[in-house]
């Protein structure tokens, strides 16, 4: 019995180690999703756009599985390519339209990947969306007034933009990326996001998601009063009362702060680069480990 | 050349007084004119003599008196013999960094002539107005202790130095090296680690750094904050602000960033409020300590 669960463990090790050989070393330092739009017509087109920054120069990103749709429809997707100095930007664009007035939920998009600096396989996941599916509008008095023309002129023009979509659909169905259906193979060894490693009630966990979707002021003064109070401070701290506080004692407290004030009173020019420097040291801040110099 | 070297070298002459050079270095860099308090042979003369020399400029030095006139330090004009006309002769102002050793010891007439060229960098001399050398600075000093034949320079002049540095006295141990190094020999200046030009590139790159919205606000409120607080008669002028500000820059390129920290505003706020506020009469009566409440009025405004 001995024999057989450490055989099995083997299998699993060795299944695991497999796996991690099959996926891309990437260094994923951004992976988020936003919709444009938080309340939409059923039926009216809206678009989610998920952003990955990875420190490869990479052509493509085939990679990313995107995300499963619950009442919402795809009507196409495409995927653009920034080269930057420091990596590459991805943006998978997705139109979509609501089916039925309620909810549209899109589950995390994510990639599946081996973390160069560790060589352990991991998985990267943007946050889950939900959007707002309210009912069609009705036609008014006065679009009513407008006339037949209009309305076959509208017909006309929504049959022209149907048709172009179908075929967009169609050219992209050929060059997607992955759906979790498609996938396949053996499942990769799995480590949650490092956020995930946070207690679910973890006002950090929070801030972090707040600022992986947004990046914005807000989301950066909530994160600076939750890491300010990581070191037992509060309101109105500055970044050398921190270092004062826990300098010799949390080198990594210290680094995630230098870098919070960074993008939130750095040039926004230069935000983009510096948040996606700031989510790095937050993971490893989270996940309790050194960030590597 | 970075402003590191100048700070190496003014290190390099002077013993200690860190705040000193530190203060010296950064008004070089914001543009700005110095005021330096404390007690005779604090080596106030000697690091305004060691900036000057680390950047290769021109140095002057004035010793205000009582029977000084606007005339001795901006210039005149005088009849040339020989080509039958008035010409100019330019005052010691003209230069890349003048000390105004003991500046309160001059009437209101000679300290208001350095006003214009204060502000303005330039003089009227005449019919003529002619524009100083740049960079330029004033760096004056006063000792606050010995009040007997002085007079106190009006706010309006206060107002016009970026930054006011007390000089404390060296510790035993810088004591004991300054009797070591220059009880045999005269002070060695080290020369031209950096050049002019040097100093005008630092100053534009510093006016670039990024200075927040909440950054300015923060620097505002503390100016604000001085008007009406307990022991202040009258507050701090908007040109603190103002002060502030490009200090916050200056500090953040000295320290390498290209953005401004809510740190630079907090640590430099009170070397630019202790010149610009006029305490009450209760101060005195309280035995309140000057610096004390000028950092409590800083500390009274929240970071952001």
């Amino acid at each position: 019995m001995a024999r057989l669960g450490t055989l099995a463990a083997l299998i699993a090790a060795l299944t695991a180690v497999a796996v991690a050989q099959t996926l891309p070393r990437l260094h994923i330092t951004a992976l988020g999703m936003h919709a444009d739009k938080k309340v939409v017509a059923a039926g009216a087109p809206f678009h989610v756009t998920i952003y990955v920054h990875i420190a490869e120069q990479r052509p493509r990103l085939d990679e990313l599985v995107l995300p499963t749709l619950t009442n919402a429809v795809e009507l196409g997707d495409e995927q653009r390519r920034e080269p930057r100095a420091d990596g590459t930007d991805f943006y998978q664009t997705l139109t979509l339209t609501g089916s039925q007035p309620g909810e549209a939920h899109l589950t995390p998009a994510y990639i599946d990947a081996v973390d160069p600096a560790t060589g352990k396989a991991l998985r990267y996941s943007s946050d889950a969306l939900t959007v707002t599916v309210t009912p069609g509008q009705p036609l008014d008095a006065v679009t009513r007034s407008a006339g037949a023309m209009i309305g076959s002129l509208a017909l006309i023009v929504g049959g022209v933009v149907a048709i172009v979509l179908v075929l967009i659909f169609l050219v992209r169905l050929l060059r997607r990326p992955r759906r979790p259906a498609q996938r396949t193979g053996p499942p990769p060894v799995v480590i949650p996001p490092t956020p995930n490693e946070l207690p679910s009630d973890d006002p950090l966990r929070d801030a972090i998601a707040l600022v992986r979707a947004r990046g914005d002021d807000a989301s950066m003064d909530t994160l600076r009063i939750v890491l300010f109070a990581r070191a037992g401070l509060g309101t109105g701290a500055t970044l050398a009362d921190a270092i004062r506080e826990v300098g010799d004692r949390d080198p990594q407290l210290v680094r995630t702060l230098t870098a919070t004030e960074r993008v939130r009173f750095g040039p926004i020019a230069e935000r983009p680069a510096a948040t996606r420097e700031l989510l790095r040291l937050l993971y490893d801040f989270a996940a309790g480990v050194e960030t590597q110099e | 050349m970075t402003p590191a070297a100048v700070r190496d070298a003014l290190h390099r002459t002077i013993v200690g007084q860190q705040e000193v050079v530190e203060s010296l270095v950064l008004a070089l860099v914001a543009d700005g004119h110095v005021l330096l308090e404390g007690m005779p042979g604090v080596a106030k003369t000697l690091a305004c003599r060691a900036l000057a020399a680390a950047v290769g400029g021109a140095f002057k030095r004035v010793q205000f008196t009582p029977d000084l006139l606007p005339s001795d330090i901006v210039g005149t004009r005088i009849f040339d013999q020989h080509a039958g006309e008035f010409v100019t002769v330019r005052g010691p102002i003209f230069t890349n960094v003048l000390l105004a050793d003991e500046i309160n010891r001059a009437p209101a007439k000679v300290q208001s002539a350095l006003l214009e060229g204060m502000q303005e960098r330039r003089a009227t001399i005449g019919p003529e107005t002619l524009p100083f050398p740049r960079p330029f600075a004033v760096l004056a000093t006063m000792n606050p202790y010995d009040a007997d034949g002085t007079y106190a320079l009006p706010l309006a002049q206060l107002d016009r130095f970026l930054l006011n540095v007390r000089v404390a006295y060296p510790s035993r141990e810088d004591e004991l090296t300054i009797v070591d190094r220059f009880g045999a020999a005269d002070p060695q200046f080290v020369s031209n680690v950096a050049s002019l030009e040097d100093v005008q590139r630092w100053q534009r790159e510093a006016r670039e750094v990024h200075l927040d919205d909440r950054l300015r606000d923060y620097a505002v409120d503390i100016v604000r904050a001085s008007r009406g607080a307990r022991y202040i008669a009258s507050g701090a002028s908007p040109r603190a602000a103002l002060a502030l500000a490009i200090l916050a820059r200056a500090h953040a390129y000295l320290d390498g960033r290209a953005f401004a920290l809510p740190d630079d505003v907090r640590t430099l706020a009170p070397s630019v409020l202790r010149h610009r506020v006029v305490f009450d009469h209760r101060l005195g009566i309280d035995g309140a300590d000057t610096e004390e409440v000028v950092r409590g009025i800083v500390a009274s405004v929240a970071a952001p």
